[in-house]
């Protein structure tokens, strides 16, 4: 288990490290003068000078980017070009919200699709297996974003029951905090809980025709004990995997349903920058996003390996 | 006893259905399609996608209004005869809005994929065939490219290239670089140690011969469905980019821009504002995927031969 670990961790090092030079020099190519973005276009040359060697863009690009990996280790990510902050604060104060969102929404995609999934896949065919069925091709059809509109459109406008837009901390008030998380969490974990339900489905499906299935039958165990305790374990260790994978998606996705619900985060920030092409932010964001990404793969795979010993030998 | 002469067998006229078996035998490309053809879920998705390909190719002329024009006195209009999915904020004519937007998600869509799936089968197939260095480099670089999920390498690209439609096909061509070329490594691994390349080889084949006529055929299948499935996601992407105003800009007609447009209509009830580009979008995603199930039933080889 020890040189599993090690392994992993060190290939995901490498993957954020390779990101991060993917990332820098990407960025780089943008056109234009961040410093004469910073002092505006009425500066003088010298004052545009002067932030160019401030902000150590008359170096070598290689040891620019050392330098900025050095202050992102340290949560030092540079100034923002265009938001008159440090990119580090401005993602401090970003990320609650949308590691609300996040959270919530992921939290609704695995409380509504495995069960989901458990349902169609104990009875293929039956009224569970229809409405997976159902919410798989809603899901197909109907992208995040627009999965948002049709909620505000259904639930705030036409009866009424939650607000709109925009967001109360939860440390504000809890109940109206909730109110307002509802639609968007809804909107994020809508496609993973389809992608899961279609996966744990099919997961049980395949466990319940095993052998070990059937003698659990044949010596005459009730049937909610086989499902239970025989089927419903073995079923939902490869679920692990794709419920991590799914975690970049929904990241992704809560990027534009933050903006569908005008919630403040990640997501408005990520967009401006890349409108106002600050690719100091930019960086920075993305960076924090694969290295979380890649993290809880990581952690996935671990947890993998714990539940199922036969990952770890191949 | 002698044949009656009208029971001897005609053989002067190739019959239609003799000529689709010896297209079928031909090219494979006719004889996935065909069997696409055959299947439910093809079928539906061919009239779709056949439906939405001729208003993207025609749009100018089967759009009873340009995509742009302001009508006189036609603000936010319900649907009606004289415009069946009603009208705009500015008095523009949405089924034709509409008409031209589904013309810019298949440019996209189209756009990405000839773009992203040739460079991405490349690079795989080189990868698989040659190993060693040449593989490790290759999938060190695919791999990091996968770890920006989704949406997020899109954002990269467009900060560099600048928005606008072309722009973010070119985007989402490159998002689609290491999809194609992950899938394509492991299909070459697996066919190269199949009896027909080694044959290949032994008469003198190159690699390039060996990858261009003999594997590449074996592998068409997985990467059609790849392909459905990846213009499916641009299509959502292409949405979602220009819903967020960083692809097309306005007075451009796309399903993002209108249904940005529409959202602060919602509370005024204009439902038809955002129902119709919703159902576009949605038909046009479920033919593509029902596309790829059909692909997939159709070369399988469990199933064919039925």
């Amino acid at each position: 288990m020890g040189s599993f670990l090690i392994r992993r961790l060190a290939q995901g090092i490498v993957t954020v490290v390779l990101a991060s030079i993917l990332v820098f020099f990407v960025m780089r190519l943008i056109p234009g003068d961040p410093a004469l973005l910073l002092v505006g276009t009425d500066a003088s040359a010298e004052d545009i000078e002067q932030v160019r060697e401030r902000l150590g863009l008359n170096e070598p690009l290689v040891q620019q980017y050392f330098d900025w990996l050095a202050g992102a280790v340290r949560g030092d990510f540079g100034p923002s070009f265009t938001k008159g902050a440090e990119v580090g604060n401005l993602m401090r104060v970003a990320l609650i919200p949308s590691a609300e969102l996040a959270v919530a929404g992921y939290v609704f995609a695995l409380a509504f699709g495995i069960p989901l999934g458990i349902v169609a896949g104990l009875k293929p065919g039956g009224p569970g297996d229809y409405a997976a069925t159902g919410f798989t091709m809603f899901t197909l059809g109907i992208p995040n974003f627009v999965l948002g509109i049709i909620l505000i459109w259904v639930l705030a406008v036409l009866l009424g029951w939650l607000p709109i837009t925009g967001r109360v901390g939860i440390d504000e008030d809890p109940v109206e905090a909730l109110r307002f998380l509802v639609m968007p969490m809804i909107a994020v974990g809508a496609g993973t809980a389809a992608v899961l339900a279609r996966f744990v489905r099919a997961s049980i499906m395949e466990t319940l025709n095993q052998d070990y299935v059937r003698t659990a039958r044949a010596k005459g165990l009730r049937e909610r004990t086989v499902v239970m305790r025989h089927a419903m374990r073995n079923a939902l260790i490869p679920v692990i995997t794709v419920a991590a994978l799914q975690i970049g998606f929904l990241i992704s996705g809560a990027v534009i349903v933050e903006v569908v619900f005008a919630r403040p985060g990640f997501g408005s920030l990520l967009i401006g920058g890349v409108v106002g092409r600050d690719y100091q932010l930019i960086q920075g964001m993305l960076v924090v996003l694969v290295t979380v990404f890649v993290v809880v793969n990581t952690l996935a795979d671990v947890a993998y390996g714990l539940a199922d010993p036969r990952i770890r030998v191949s | 006893m002698a044949i009656a002469p009208e029971r001897v067998p005609v053989f002067r006229r190739e019959s239609f259905r003799a000529r689709v078996l010896s297209w079928r035998q031909q090219s494979q490309w006719f004889d996935v399609a065909y069997r696409v053809g055959r299947e439910r879920r093809g079928q539906i998705a061919l009239v779709i996608l056949g439906v939405f390909l001729i208003c993207a190719l025609f749009a100018g002329q089967i759009a009873p209004y340009g995509y742009d024009e302001q009508l006189r006195g036609a603000k936010l209009l319900s649907p009606s005869w004289s415009h069946p999915f009603g009208t705009d904020e500015i008095s523009r004519d949405l089924l034709s809005r509409i008409i031209y937007g589904i013309r810019v998600s298949l440019f996209v869509g189209a756009g990405s994929i000839a773009i992203g799936m040739p460079i991405g089968v490349t690079i795989g197939y080189t990868a698989g065939y040659f190993g060693n260095w040449t593989d490790a480099i290759a999938m060190r670089l695919i791999d990091t490219m996968l770890a920006f999920p989704g949406i997020l390498t899109a954002l990269v690209v467009l900060a560099v290239l600048g928005t606008g439609t072309r722009e973010v096909a070119i985007t989402l061509g490159i998002g689609a670089v290491p999809v194609f070329a992950r899938l394509a490594r492991g299909q070459m691994l697996q066919e190269k140690e199949r009896d027909y390349v080694m044959a290949a080889r032994t008469l003198g084949a190159g690699p390039v011969r060996i990858i261009m006529r003999h594997v590449s055929i074996n592998t068409l299948p997985p990467l059609m469905i790849q392909a459905a499935l990846y213009m499916a996601f641009a299509v959502i992407a292409e949405a979602s980019l220009s819903f967020l105003g960083l692809g097309a800009s306005r007075p451009t007609a796309t399903i993002g821009l209108i249904l940005n447009a529409a959202r602060p209509f919602l509370t005024l009830g204009a439902w038809w504002f955002i129902l119709t580009p919703i159902a576009a979008l949605a038909l046009m995603l479920i033919a593509l995927n029902f596309l790829a199930d059909a692909i997939l039933e159709a070369t399988s080889p469990y199933v064919r031969n039925k």
